[in-house]
């Protein structure tokens, strides 16, 4: 079993324990449709991939930015931001979002190319989740810039990277 | 960043737009009206301009019979006059049993089949508004429809009236369909710039033809209310302006020139088409100024963009002007004055003119002013080193300077990499330290200088001409790097950085390439392998990147190798050590001899 998978296995298992005690504990009916599951990205222990956070509830926009700014929950997963990061605005505009960040995403960003691929990618992955949104602008104090650590061009809208999730 | 700085971001900004134009699917944002009666399209894609709504729409706003199989894409549509049958993925209908062409074919989104509403529309002998304003598109219903959709629809009645914010007469035909072509506008200017007044970006092709010269631009399924007038324009390139429908698919523009020349088409961002002729240059000179310093004058309509290269053996400087033609052709002024011995002018390609110096001895270019209607290239009489210490001397203010390969050094051609141009960069520098150690504190940009400094010893050591990125502690923008390499026409380019990751653990040796080409994977693959090999350190592979600067702008195989992690403490105390960093250089320097050993 690669490690991947192992991620994944131990992220289901925690998701269905929790959805199991959700039902017995709090809810005896069935579950409603608002028990959705979603997935926010972090980052795995060494090999810097992004590995999915399962999380209950409908997701928005915001709750997925708050999930990412919040930090995994899972111990082994690493935060994609870097500490003091705070995301100031958002905008949508057809199936591209633009998000607006404080400087910390570039002034506290610890740099090399490992680490700024998985703040890259663990936004825009988790954020093209949701079904309507295929492009993720990233915007620092409303401007563009080139780059976040000096390596991944962010100056135009990105793309959901399915190559970043999972391990090797 | 300068100049090539600003070209980027129009190139950007141009290609941003690019991404949001309807060249391909983009979510539409309006409201829909059918007659009085509003209607939530859920969803639309506008496919090349053309807005494709829901069948649903159809069936429950518009009164339509829709027989729909997901499955299979096949679709009939009846309304009382006409019944079309169509399949996703074709625009080939058949409409009461004869074939027709819809303007795009129906697709499949999101589980419904999704047609193109003007073409509905038009069939029905409805009209398709749109008031930009207020972000309204709406359908201006025949009474005979309205009558037609009141009855299908009992419990929410529809009439023939608009509602009275939305006028019945408004046309605003680019919305969907065919897009049309207004006008054809003679911008002039010193490049002798024509304007086509067309909605969105059409396909096009173009071309020159010769006996007479024109230029012919093929613009394929675009409409035009009316043709376009014939335009007779005084201009030394442009003659004359006209059009003409080619096809049943294709109107056919034709600038006729008053000279041969090449051409550059412009993407306008709110749409259209901008022709642009090239810089034409005329006579070219030399003579010594006041100075004493070498200069070649050249006359020109605008002053156009040149690349620099010198070549060894004899010694060339080599003027590529881009995107320019030459008036008079090609000739050979003998100079004869040292170290200059004569000037070659040719046509290098239909938009490279280029200058060749032939030379006993080092020249550079260093300047380029514009004096009595004609421009004047300063040359100096010397290497690059020199006229950097000349500088120097002369002022504290660094001046940038065209990268240009150092001439003045023997090659052994026995050599493995005897002549080869290769372009080392280390990453970050100045005020850009990239990542910094978790333990020691390690800046990347002081890890990776003295490892690309060690690696150009070896390189030319091994015969090959080295052109670095930046060779001392300074800032030097990731965008501005692959436009040095190219501009020196370099082999390879070799990216060095140190990476970080959260936590301490992860280490090793990652290779960073584009997959776009073959040969970025042969010399990622090869470089990982040797360096990983001789240092020892953990393989983490090579890794395809299409989203990396400096990668992405390269003509030539490029990679950017990751040495190490200065967040793991181990590796952060070795890649500060000098042994350690010369151990890394020789690891590149085997990478790169298998690389041209194997593949060159």
């Amino acid at each position: 079993m690669t490690r991947h998978k192992q991620w994944i296995a131990v992220t289901l298992l925690i998701a269905s324990a929790v959805f199991a005690l959700r039902l017995s504990l709090v809810q005896p009916a069935l579950p409603t449709v608002s028990d959705q599951l979603w997935a926010v990205y972090f980052g795995s222990g060494t090999d810097s991939y992004l590995v999915p956070e399962l999380r209950f509830g409908m997701p928005t926009i915001n709750s997925r930015l708050q999930a990412l700014v919040t930090g995994p929950r899972l111990k082994g997963l690493k935060p994609v931001f870097p500490p003091g990061t705070r995301v100031i605005s958002y905008q949508i505009e057809g199936n591209l979002i633009l998000v607006n960040f404080n400087k910390a995403l570039m002034e506290n960003h610890p740099g090399g190319s490992a680490s700024e691929l998985v703040t890259v990618y663990g936004l825009v992955n988790t954020l093209t989740e949701d079904p309507s949104l295929d492009y993720v602008q990233i915007l620092i104090e409303g401007r563009r810039v080139d780059t976040i650590a000096g390596h991944v061009d962010v100056s135009l809208p990105l793309r959901r990277d399915e190559s970043s999730i999972g391990a090797r | 960043m300068g100049k090539s700085g600003l070209i980027l971001v129009f190139v950007l900004s141009a290609v941003l737009t690019a991404l949001l134009v309807p060249s391909m699917e983009v979510e539409a944002s309006f409201r829909f009206y059918v007659g009085s009666r509003e209607v939530d399209l859920q969803e639309s894609l506008v496919v090349n301009g053309n807005i494709l709504i829901p069948v649903s729409v159809l069936e429950h706003d518009m009164g339509a019979e829709v027989e729909s199989n997901l499955d299979s894409g096949e679709i009939t549509i009846k309304f009382p006059m006409y019944t079309i049958t169509g399949k996703t993925g074709t625009s080939r209908v058949l409409v009461n049993g004869e074939e027709q062409a819809m303007s795009v074919a129906p697709q499949l989104s999101h589980g419904e089949i999704m047609v193109p509403l003007r073409y509905i529309v038009d069939l029905l002998g409805l009209r398709l508004n749109f008031d930009p304003a207020q972000a309204i598109l709406y359908v201006v219903l025949t009474e005979e429809m309205a009558d037609w959709i009141a009855s299908r629809y009992e419990s929410e009645p529809v009439s023939l009236q608009l509602p009275d914010f939305l006028d019945p007469d408004l046309e605003f035909s680019d919305v969907s369909g065919i897009p049309l072509l207004n006008e054809v506008v003679f911008l002039g200017g010193s490049r002798s710039r024509v304007f086509i007044d067309i909605q969105g970006f059409p396909a096009y092709k173009s071309f020159l033809l010769t006996n007479p010269d024109r230029m012919v631009i093929d613009l394929t399924d675009v409409d035009w209310e009316e043709p376009i007038t014939e335009q007779a324009i005084d201009d030394p390139i442009v003659k004359r302006i006209r059009g003409a429908r080619f096809d049943e698919r294709t109107i056919r523009l034709v600038i006729e020139l008053n000279r041969a020349t090449d051409y550059q088409i412009n993407r306008w961002p709110e749409g259209g088409l901008e022709v642009e002729f090239n810089y034409q240059m005329g006579d070219i000179g030399y003579y010594r100024d006041d100075g004493q310093n070498p200069r070649i004058w050249f006359y020109a309509n605008e002053q156009p963009v040149f690349r620099v290269q010198v070549l060894p053996s004899p010694i060339r400087l080599v003027l590529d002007f881009q995107n320019t033609t030459l008036l008079e052709g090609a000739r050979e002024i003998q100079v004869g004055d040292p170290p200059l011995r004569a000037i070659r002018i040719s046509q290098n390609s239909p938009s490279v003119a280029r200058v060749v110096l032939d030379l006993d001895g080092p020249m550079i270019p260093v300047g380029v002013e514009e004096i009595d209607g004609r421009y004047e290239i300063v040359l100096f009489e010397g290497t690059e080193e020199e006229y950097q210490a000349k500088l120097a001397l002369e002022t504290a203010e660094p001046v940038e300077l065209y990268p240009v390969i150092p001439t003045d050094i023997e090659i052994d051609d026995s050599l493995p990499l005897a002549h080869r141009i290769i372009t080392v960069d280390p990453g970050h520098g100045g005020s850009d330290p990239g990542t910094i150690g978790n333990v020691l504190g390690v800046f990347e940009k002081d890890v990776v200088l003295p490892i690309g400094l060690e690696l150009g010893r070896l390189l030319e050591e091994n015969g090959a001409i080295v052109v670095y990125t930046r060779n001392e502690d300074r800032y030097v923008s990731h965008f501005d790097r692959a436009p040095i390499a190219n501009m020196v026409n370099a082999e390879v380019l070799i990216s060095i950085h140190a990476n970080s990751y959260e936590g301490t653990s992860a280490k090793g040796v990652e290779t960073l390439y584009n997959p776009l080409y073959l040969e970025n994977f042969r010399f990622a693959q090869t470089v990982q392998t040797e360096l990983v090999s001789h240092l020892g350190a953990k393989d983490r592979g090579v890794r395809p990147r299409t989203d990396l600067q400096v990668l992405n702008h390269t003509d030539m195989p490029a990679v950017l190798v990751e040495v190490g992690f200065v967040s793991n403490p181990e590796e952060e105390a070795l890649l500060n050590d000098p042994d350690y960093q010369v151990k890394i250089a020789e690891g590149l320097l085997y990478g790169i001899l298998t690389f041209f050993r194997n593949y060159r």
